[in-house]
């Protein structure tokens, strides 16, 4: 039998990611759909409500572009962190086939959410544009790179949660509960000009709250976020993604994983 | 080529910290069929993951020259809701062999029982452990791990089972763990006994055996003294 090196970093990630793409939502009828399903059923349900309880967007565009630039963010930003999370138990034997780690496990489990949040914003914008006859974003390029930074947001701090959830079920188990408030500091519903000063001054520091308000900016024409700042939320994930390898390395150190190989 | 040096390594078990190996130093060299006589519930799957490079020691190092597999006949990363062939696509890519041989050593060494479109999950048992070990063996490996399982299946696989890995271990190593003492006395030529958190060498197996029940009697009469003398 015809035996070749070791595959690359570069190849076994690409390997993972394939497989992560087919085992992710397999077993069910719809399969990766889901992915896709998912924030598409909320967008229609918060416009729904927002139709409902009469509420007008505060910038002149119509509620379905409105919801869909505050909600795509924090799905991206919810997703991603979940992935993350389930990768190590769902895929942990997969270490077993050397030199597959941890690490590359949950870049592949990333890179997929990333592939997932490019096309999923594709459709919406798409189907928002043809259907609804919505105009397309103002700066295209703009838009795909702040959902790059949210993508970078969610796996840093998904990173950080994936390792201290190696520690305690309690934690992993807790974090969707810890998401949950993001939904509303998210700017969703709301945009930070319509905000009084000391609630901007507090919201500021919401990240996902950040990536809204610099979504808004590259999609509509003359709207301006009076608080939005691309660094926070990149310095945010940044810090959060190097906290998680001391924090992963003290747990492993001191045989406190959970992990059962 | 397999060095422990300096090993120490404990139960995987949160907070309870059970030792496995204290402080270890053992050489397996490369091409040697080496034994490990090692009784039930003292860690010989976390030594075998370890010897296989799936988990580090706690302290110490293990030193590895050339490549080692998994042990043997492992299933776990087969995902149920996915096909035999396309599992055996990504396990191929993660290996490093081209996809067509591996599904082609599989059906050579499985049969006709091999069903590369069915979903790993719709596989009976006998032929899912009979498509993990053709996984396991299916690379040239230079030093190949068993944690008790030498063969899986009826008597027909596993006599095809211990004819390829006759073969395989003709020009490669192995390290074989267990409590078999006809096992290892069949696979391996150096053996060693698994006693007291220690990898102590030993040329008569039998003896090392009645060393390990006898060990483990007076283990377990030392832990009957101490509940004994706590309830009273």
């Amino acid at each position: 039998m015809m035996t070749v090196p070791t595959p690359s970093l570069f190849s076994r990630i690409g390997t993972l990611v394939r497989r992560e793409r087919q085992t992710r939502f397999a077993g069910g009828a719809l399969g990766l759909l889901w992915a896709y399903l998912t924030p598409l059923s909320w967008i229609a349900f918060v416009v729904i409500v927002f139709r409902l309880l009469g509420r007008v967007p505060p910038i002149y565009v119509a509620p379905e572009i409105f919801v869909a630039t505050g909600v795509l963010p924090y799905i991206i930003f919810r997703q991603t962190i979940t992935s993350l999370g389930r990768t190590l138990p769902a895929n942990r034997y997969l270490r077993y086939i050397k030199p597959v780690d941890e690490n590359e496990l949950l870049m592949a489990s990333a890179i997929s959410e990333l592939i997932n949040a490019f096309i999923m914003s594709a459709m919406v914008f798409l189907l928002l544009t043809t259907v609804f006859g919505i105009p397309g974003p103002h700066q295209l390029g703009g838009v795909a790179f702040v959902f790059g930074v949210a993508w970078f947001l969610a796996s840093g701090v998904g990173r950080l949660f994936a390792a201290i959830g190696r520690a305690s079920d309690s934690f992993a188990r807790a974090v969707p509960i810890l998401l949950r408030p993001m939904f509303w500091l998210s700017g969703i519903f709301y945009t930070a000009t319509e905000l009084p000063g000391s609630v901007q001054d507090i919201l500021w520091y919401s990240p996902t709250f950040q990536v809204t308000e610099l979504l808004r900016e590259a999609y509509f024409i003359g709207y301006t976020s009076p608080i939005s700042d691309l660094y926070y939320p990149l310095l945010f994930g940044g810090i959060c993604f190097a906290l998680a390898f001391p924090i992963e390395k003290a747990i492993l150190k001191n045989g406190l994983s959970r992990e059962r190989l | 080529m397999i060095a422990l040096e300096d090993v120490t390594m404990f139960h995987p078990k949160s907070r309870k910290r059970t030792l496995l190996l204290d402080n270890v130093t053992v050489n397996f060299g490369a091409g040697e069929h080496v034994g490990i006589l090692a009784a039930q519930g003292t860690g010989r799957s976390t030594i075998a993951r370890l010897l296989s490079g799936i988990e580090d020691p706690d302290h110490g190092m293990v030193k590895r020259h050339g490549s080692t597999s998994w042990p043997l006949g492992f299933a776990g990363f087969l995902h149920p809701f996915v096909s035999v062939a396309d599992n055996l696509k990504y396990l191929a890519e993660l290996i490093g062999l081209p996809a067509v041989e591996l599904i082609g050593f599989c059906h050579e060494f499985i049969g006709p029982e091999f069903v590369p479109f069915k979903k790993v999950q719709d596989l009976a048992p006998a032929e899912r452990l009979a498509l993990a070990y053709a996984c396991s063996i299916a690379k040239h490996w230079d030093c190949y791990v068993v944690d008790e399982t030498v063969s899986v299946g009826d008597k027909e696989m596993r006599e095809k089972c211990d004819a390829i890995l006759a073969q395989r271990t003709q020009s490669a190593g192995i390290v074989i763990l267990s409590r078999s003492v006809p096992t290892l006395k069949s696979h391996a030529d150096r053996y060693y006994v698994l006693l007291g958190q220690s990898l102590r060498p030993c040329t008569d197996l039998d003896a090392a055996a009645d060393a390990l029940t006898m060990h483990r009697t007076d283990q377990a009469g030392q832990s009957e003294v101490a509940r004994f003398s706590r309830t009273k």
